[in-house]
């Protein structure tokens, strides 16, 4: 059995002349939650419809259990659960015509997860998808997915339109579905710190780049913020080996690296820095996030 | 599977379809008017001569109705399956792309092959009962690039929706164009006849084109 239910090797892709990214690489372990993390435009949509097949990359390749996403077989492809940007759907049919609609298509299918998703909903069966809320319409692209019980789900912007209540009943499912199953979950979001105690490895992608890809434990447990009080207002730090980030306001200052305090302490000396109070200052996931790709 | 389509579609196109089915019984109901006053205002025999001399088409109406009908069924099928790219549901079935494609092309043509049988049929009945068995063969040749011209006025208008690229759209909405009038030019009866065989392979090229716009959205021309 293979290792990994994603491969990402070398992947490059260009919109006419503009880069995306370039050499990105990463795997997904069969049964984690992998987040795919980065601000708007840095190609998280990009790469996923690379990973379903709709779109090629400029370069590298990207393999769905072993498969090149190029030419998916319909045998992985009923593998692969598919939530689509802004939870699209067949808004013509009603909750029980698209039931009815994909349960032949997929072998392992079963409706249950479906239905009990949609009792919790103000809705009735015959309502149709385009009269309902974009929470209400998330919540029936979910329970599809569910029903098809695929071993790997492909989450684009699941957040996008949702409030805290439905975020949660979303990752509430998921999270019993993944982990009592053991299946793979592929996901991005915008609202990270949802994420915090759901991811099990991440990347996170810049204009260009990947800056991170390791476990999200990992990520947690290395990357840090560093603030101290320094007397040159106009003061520059430069990104390298140690120095992820620097942020300045005034003469307030903070530093984001991977590295331990003592060794931040001795880059400062070593790059004749004045500065007094130097401490660690504990991050959320999303304060991490903005740490290491910028406010802006 | 198949059948799992055909819902799909049918769902899409339904209320299109009634209201195609309508405007056809209503263009019939108009030619038979039409005929009855015709001949009540003019001799019956200068009539039958008129037909039988074939320069009075009275079914002239029938030149638009089966291209009406074949463009609203492709756009209600097609336009809510790219609109917010919802298309990629249905390329990410597990089937293969080119199949369900074709599963879903093959509805929709056979939605409109079942609107033309109708009005043939229908035709056939009132020009039978009226006019010679002649007449009657002479208006099915007539009528046949009609038909010809609302099917490949399916297939182009079907693929210039699906194709991702709006130059491509806008090439093939022209070709499909030209194919389409010079299949409705009003002539003589029996225009096309000897042509209609090789009009009709050259018609059915636009299934390749549909299906090479469905490969290229899949592989996300833009």
């Amino acid at each position: 059995m293979m290792e990994y239910a994603v491969e990402c090797k070398n992947l490059t892709h260009y919109y006419g002349t503009r880069l995306v990214f370039e050499n990105m690489n990463f795997n997904v372990r069969r049964g984690s939650i992998f987040g795919l993390l980065g601000k708007n435009g840095t190609g998280k949509t990009t790469t996923i419809n690379i990973l379903n097949g709709f779109l090629s990359p400029t370069g590298g390749q990207c393999l769905v259990f072993g498969e090149d996403s190029r030419n998916l077989s319909p045998a992985t492809k009923a593998r692969m659960g598919f939530l689509i940007e802004g939870h699209i759907q067949y808004s013509f049919m009603n909750i029980r015509q698209i039931e009815k609609f994909y349960s032949c298509f997929f072998p392992k299918w079963n409706k249950e997860p479906y239905y009990e998703l949609m009792a919790k909903l103000e809705v009735t069966e015959n309502q149709k998808l385009s009269t309902m809320s974009c929470g209400q319409r998330s919540q029936v692209a979910l329970g599809l997915i569910l029903a098809q019980d695929p071993d790997l789900m492909v989450l684009d912007d699941y957040s996008m339109g949702l409030d805290a209540g439905y975020r949660r009943l979303f990752l509430d499912y998921l999270t019993e579905y993944a982990h009592g199953e053991g299946k793979t979950i592929f996901i991005t979001s915008h609202i990270i710190q949802d994420l915090e105690a759901f991811m099990d490895d991440c990347v996170i992608i810049d204009y260009r780049s990947v800056l991170v890809t390791m476990s999200l434990k990992q990520f947690r447990a290395e990357f840090k913020r560093y603030s101290f009080d320094v007397t040159n207002p106009a003061l520059k730090l430069v990104k390298d080996g140690v120095v992820k980030n620097f942020e300045l306001i005034r003469t307030h200052a903070s530093i984001y690296s991977f590295n331990p305090l003592p060794e931040v302490e001795h880059y400062l000396n070593a790059h004749g820095v004045e500065f007094s109070g130097l401490h660690e200052v504990p991050m959320s996931l999303e304060d991490a996030f903005i740490g290491i790709t910028g406010k802006y | 599977m198949y059948k799992s389509v055909v819902y799909k579609e049918w769902l899409k196109i339904r209320w299109a379809y009634a209201a195609m089915i309508l405007i056809s019984v209503l263009a019939l109901g108009n030619t038979i008017l039409n005929l009855k006053s015709v001949v009540r205002f003019h001799s019956p025999v200068a009539v039958w001569s008129a037909v039988i001399l074939q320069s009075y088409l009275f079914y002239d109406i029938f030149r638009f109705v089966p291209l009406l009908v074949a463009l609203v069924i492709a756009a209600s099928q097609f336009v809510p399956e790219v609109h917010s790219s919802r298309l990629k549901l249905s390329l990410h079935l597990p089937v293969r792309e080119n199949t369900i494609v074709m599963q879903m092309l093959s509805v929709g043509l056979i939605g409109v092959a079942l609107i033309y049988a109708f009005i043939g049929l229908a035709l056939s009945i009132i020009t039978a009962v009226n006019f010679p068995t002649e007449v009657l063969t002479s208006m099915l040749l007539t009528i046949a690039p009609w038909f010809l011209a609302g099917v490949v006025g399916y297939l182009a208008l079907a693929t210039a929706i699906v194709e991702p690229r709006w130059i491509r759209r806008v090439i093939l909405v022209i070709v499909g164009y030209g194919f389409v009038d010079t299949l409705l030019v009003l002539g003589t009866f029996k225009m096309y006849e000897r042509v209609l065989p090789q009009l009709t392979m050259l018609g059915s090229f636009f299934t390749l084109g549909i299906l090479l716009s469905a490969y290229r959205f899949r592989r996300g021309v833009r």
